[in-house]
């Protein structure tokens, strides 16, 4: 080995040990503001985060700016890790009833899965301008989704009715509706289900009549 | 008017300063002393709300903690009266939201609920619930966020929810009770999420949304909703 490789070697080494070290803690601190959540601690204290991921309460901001950026790294490592969960079976297939039962059962898996976590975004959404662009973007995707799985019925419509379907379909299936069903009302998931089924049929069966 | 002078008192000017030339000085003594108590009582009373005013305004502007420092500064009181006032944080958060509730839940009330030809009552839901929501959207916001961490604003929503799912039901009482009871429950439960202030919310805060897509949206839908005679 060489005197230059070696300084090099020493100048890198330790470089990358500390990213390394530095990357690792990172994502220790993003688990355990989500595990706190999950866990049920909806507003968890940067001490109890640090405790958590075992780093030290300084070292939280040494990663991230201030909590808002912490919350929204964490909010979209749960977006892509649950982003599987939302995809449709048979989507844009089959008769009317089974495109809403399959739908349906999509929204109540995904929701059931991130409930809390999602009950965290939304709260946190009114405050951290960033995870309200987070969740219209995704907003947007779902709402394509819904016009690919009911263009049959939507089709029927003119402009303005068909958006305001859309509005309804979006409204009634939104994480909104679930937690204030489950939460607030006290239904159970399958009640839920039976709710929203109806609610869609309802606003879809008729799409064609005035 | 003659007499004495009976103006309403208003919390938000100074205690007027009165004074009868016919008033013999001990009662004048006694007067005083009532004003100052009076005067104290107002100042306490508009600081109080001032705190609150404070505290509303700071989260409306992304603040979502706001330190006691801030919002005593917002106020234009010490930092020390702030818990004078109120006992501690969620002390003052529970009363800001109750405060406001009590005063704009009222806008949503119907005039003889459950009465009527049914596009009428449509309507009548619709517009009382855009009133509502409209006049309190950021309040309810606030409750929202403080919710999780302070048990009190969880109970007030609930109990708001409450209120507006029994509202509907009673509202299309005649519509309703037409269905099976599941059905029943169904129905009432998915006209309850739709005309709830978390739809509004999503529809206007994140979808950008006017009042008037949102009218014709809720329209179509509780009139599909309760026309269309679910068979399931």
């Amino acid at each position: 080995m060489s005197i230059e490789s070696a300084r090099r070697r020493r100048e890198i080494g330790p470089d990358d040990g500390r990213r390394k070290r530095r990357e690792r803690n990172r994502e220790a601190v993003i688990e355990a503001l989500l595990g706190l959540i999950r866990a049920g601690d909806l507003d968890p204290t940067v001490v109890k985060i640090a405790e958590r991921a075992g780093v030290s309460h300084r070292s939280v901001f040494r990663y991230f700016d201030d909590m808002a950026d912490l919350t929204r790294t964490a909010f979209e490592r749960e977006i892509e890790a649950t982003a599987r969960l939302a995809s449709i079976h048979r989507y844009g297939h089959g008769s009317s009833e089974d495109r809403i039962a399959h739908l349906v059962e999509t929204r109540l898996r995904m929701y059931t899965a991130t409930h809390l976590v999602s009950r965290v975004a939304r709260a946190k959404s009114t405050v951290i301008e960033e995870v309200d662009r987070q969740l219209a973007g995704i907003q947007d995707a779902v709402e394509a989704q819904h016009e690919g799985q009911f263009r049959l019925e939507l089709d029927r419509l003119d402009a303005e009715r068909r958006a305001r379907v859309l509005d309804a379909i979006l409204v009634t299936t939104s994480f909104e509706s679930f937690d204030l069903l489950l939460r607030l009302r006290g239904r159970s998931v399958d009640e839920i289900g039976l709710t929203w089924r109806l609610a869609l049929q309802a606003l879809l069966d008729e799409a064609g009549a005035e | 008017m003659n007499g004495p002078r009976l103006r309403p008192v208003d919390p938000d000017e100074p205690a007027a300063v009165g004074g009868g030339g016919e008033a013999s000085e001990a009662a004048a003594g006694v007067v005083e002393a009532v004003e100052e108590e009076d005067g104290r009582r107002q100042r306490r009373r508009r600081n109080r709300e001032a705190v609150i005013r404070a505290l509303l305004d700071l989260i409306e502007e992304g603040d979502i903690d706001p330190t006691v420092g801030a919002i005593a500064d917002r106020a234009g009181v010490s930092h020390r009266s702030v818990f004078r006032y109120f006992d501690d944080l969620n002390d003052l958060g529970r009363t800001a939201i109750e405060q406001q509730f009590r005063e704009t839940l009222p806008l949503g009330v119907i005039p003889g609920v459950g009465t009527g030809p049914f596009d009428e009552r449509v309507t009548a839901i619709v517009e009382a619930r855009l009133r509502v929501y409209t006049r309190t959207a950021r309040l309810w916001r606030v409750a929202v966020v403080k919710a999780p961490r302070i048990p009190e604003v969880e109970r007030g929503l609930q109990m708001v929810n409450d209120v507006l799912a029994d509202q509907v039901r009673r509202h299309f009482a005649t519509e309703l009770d037409r269905l099976p009871g599941d059905e029943a429950t169904a129905v009432a439960d998915a006209l309850t999420s739709l005309l709830s202030f978390e739809a509004y919310d999503l529809q206007v805060r994140l979808f950008d949304r006017d009042v008037d897509q949102l009218r014709r949206q809720w329209t179509l839908a509780v009139h599909r909703l309760l026309a269309s005679e679910p068979d399931r």
